[in-house]
């Protein structure tokens, strides 16, 4: 089963007189478990197709349907819970809640669903956190934690959740290379445990090489889809 | 669940920004204290105006011959009280137990002529019973110098003088002082007075104009027997002098031929002094709706200029999904809580300066100038009470809150994506 579907997704940014055709029937299918790279240029339409399959933004045209739920016509307080029941975002400035601690970034997203008690979510909490590597780090507020700790307790967050999708929008791109390598690393690791489907941008070719399957956008389109042999 | 977390962002948030949390807290508590402070001193100086009518002019309620108000300028002295055949005492006692009724006096407020090798000087005689007044009109405590005068026997005609009028014709106490009067049997009459004591109310217009002898006194000097101008009656409660009024009138009119009828103060002088009362809470009302407004700009602004500021996390918890109300409780309870601090240190700081002004009292008798006739006293004692402290605190907690809530309800239209990307 597919987690995430789009069909014929057509987005414009209206600029003045200027229309900006950001992405032009773009079709494109995750299935569960899937580790995926998007790839292109600035400006290709990357973060534009990650905010659509994230229900942050809505497509001018065309459909998205995830864990067979279309995405269409829903009301702003349906789209937040899709967003916090299904889809975990990993961000590339991290965007962690300065305020809060480690532990509670990632706490915070367990108890906006309301479920599990508070004790169950503490505990899953600390599981999360060790597995990303921050065992011990857990009271630090962010500003008290390197770009790459930081990363990982974002991508405790996204994953805290147990959401079928993980969008991460160049999630590199705010870290020197080798901090960028392990955030990778730690990503297809909880991929593999986990079987989440995930798909990030880039355009940094190392980040690529993590990737078993790589969709090319350019202006917009799709112009080539390919899978990695296992 | 999340509902902790809110209240634990909110109280975080607060001092994250420690100098624009401040800026806030003394705007909103500056305000609030303006307020505080205001309201005291005007409710005190409003209670003094109204104070000093009462006791001067129009008591709650006034009985007066009902041809007397015809003839009001010429204070004509045959129109006056005098029972239904024997003297006024019995107008009293129709009334006396009227429902709400405190206490009854019996008042001759009279005009009357000083000859100064200068000219003549036009003063106002007050004739009343001290003792039955004491409670709530105290001559006595308001004498600086000498004594109180004594009642009528002959060769003894005594009076209190204001100190400013005794200053004025450069009389001092034991002095004796002749004064001229139209009798109330259309003659000229004069007496010659001691003046045993020298008061001061601290209020203009009495301390300058104003002297003060007993009933008897001016009985003989008035050629008045039996008779007064009018009864002053004081209730218990004073919002209530119109229905006590109604009712003090029936039953006047039920006696064949009344020529008596009751006023109730807020009738008294064509409605003057009501108006007065009504225009003084109106200058309040202005100033209030003045704080109101610099406090709400304050508030609508400092919310703005947070939800610019955490647009990114705006953009972030909505990704998480959060849903809009309960961002719009975050910013507001974080609203309200710098309101409840705010309100709290401004009531805190209008109350002591509330108090301590109540206790010294704010001498405003260089601002009235003396010569108006409304009855301001020289120094006013603001007023402080609990109420007043609720009320400041109260009135600033709500406004803050509701200015703060639209703003943040903006917080909540605001789409993920724009948010996300810090802008908007
Ligand atoms: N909010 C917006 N308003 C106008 N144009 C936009 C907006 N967002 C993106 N674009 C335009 O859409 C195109 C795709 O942008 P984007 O999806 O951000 O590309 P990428 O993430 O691949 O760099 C670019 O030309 C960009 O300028
Ligand atoms: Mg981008």
């Amino acid at each position: 089963m597919a987690t995430v579907v789009c069909r014929n997704i057509v987005k414009n940014y209206r600029i003045g007189a200027d229309i900006v055709r950001a992405l032009k029937d773009v079709n494109v299918s995750f299935e569960q478990g899937e580790f995926s790279a998007i790839v292109g240029p600035s400006g290709s339409g990357k973060s534009t197709l990650l905010n659509i399959i994230g229900c942050l933004d809505k497509p001018d045209q065309g459909e998205v349907k995830i864990n067979n739920i279309i995405i269409k016509d829903q009301t702003k307080k349906a789209l937040a819970d899709i967003r916090r029941d299904h889809i975990g975002f990993v961000f590339q400035t991290f965007n962690l809640i300065p305020v809060l601690t480690a532990f509670e970034n990632v706490n915070f997203v367990l108890s906006l669903k309301n479920s599990g008690s508070a004790a169950e979510n503490r505990g899953i909490t600390m599981k999360m956190l060790e597995e990303v590597g921050l065992k011990g780090l857990e009271h630090r507020k962010p500003l008290e934690l390197s770009g790459g700790q930081q990363q990982r307790v974002a991508i405790a967050r996204a994953l805290v959740k147990e959401p079928a999708l993980v969008l991460a929008d160049e999630p590199t791109a705010n870290l020197d290379s080798r901090t960028g390598e392990s955030i990778m690393e730690l990503m297809m690791k909880l991929n593999l445990n986990k079987r989440t489907t995930f798909i990030f941008s880039t355009h940094d070719k190392m980040v690529m090489e993590y990737a078993r399957r790589t969709i090319d956008l350019h202006d917009g389109m799709i112009t080539n889809d390919q899978r990695k042999k296992p | 669940m999340t509902q902790n977390y809110i209240i634990k962002m909110a109280f975080r948030n607060i001092s994250r920004n420690r100098r624009r949390t401040l800026l806030s807290i003394v705007a909103i508590g500056m305000a609030v204290f303006f307020t505080c402070f205001m309201k005291s001193y005007i409710t005190g100086l409003w209670s003094n105006v109204k104070g000093n009518t009462f006791i001067f002019e129009t008591g709650h309620i006034k009985v007066l011959n009902r041809d007397y108000l015809k003839e009001e300028k010429l204070m004509p002295l045959d129109l006056n009280i005098d029972g239904y055949g024997k003297d006024y005492t019995e107008v009293i006692g129709l009334i006396k137990n009227v429902k709400g009724v405190k206490q009854i006096f019996p008042r001759t407020r009279f005009g009357a002529i000083i000859n100064r090798e200068n000219g003549m000087k036009n003063v106002m005689g007050f004739a009343f019973a001290p003792a039955l007044e004491k409670p709530v009109n105290s001559l006595e405590a308001k004498i600086v110098e000498g004594r109180m005068f004594r009642e009528y026997s002959p060769g003894q005609h005594e009076m209190v003088m204001g100190r400013a009028m005794a200053a004025e014709l450069g009389v001092k106490t034991g002095d004796k002082i002749t004064l001229m009067t139209k009798t109330a049997e259309e003659g000229l009459g004069h007496m010659t007075f001691r003046i045993t004591g020298l008061s001061s109310y601290g209020v203009a217009v009495i301390d300058k104009s104003f002297f003060f002898i007993s009933l008897s006194t001016a009985a003989r000097f008035l050629k008045m027997e039996n008779s007064v101008m009018e009864l002053v009656i004081f209730l218990d409660d004073d919002t209530k002098s119109r229905a006590v009024t109604a009712e003090i009138n029936r039953i006047l009119n039920s006696r064949p031929g009344n020529p008596y009828q009751a006023y109730s103060w807020e009738e008294q002088g064509n409605g003057q002094y009501y108006e007065m009362f009504v225009k003084m809470s109106g200058i309040y009302n202005v100033i209030f709706v003045i704080f109101l407004v610099l406090a709400s700009l304050v508030i609508v602004n400092t919310v703005m200029m947070v939800i610019y500021e955490r647009m990114k996390e705006i953009g972030t918890i909505a990704a998480m999904g959060m849903r809009g109300s309960a961002i719009v409780r975050l910013f507001f309870f974080e609203a309200v809580i710098v309101s409840i601090i705010s309100s709290f240190s401004g009531t805190v700081l209008g109350g002591i300066v509330s108090y301590i002004a109540s206790r010294l009292g704010i001498n405003v008798g260089k601002l009235t100038g003396g010569g108006m006739s409304i009855r301001f006293s020289e120094i006013i004692y603001p007023y402080i009470g609990w109420d007043l402290l609720l009320f400041s605190f109260v009135f600033g907690v709500v406004v803050a809150s509701v200015c703060s809530y639209i703003p943040a309800l903006r917080a909540a239209r605001i789409e993920p994506v724009e948010a996300l990307k810090g802008v908007y």
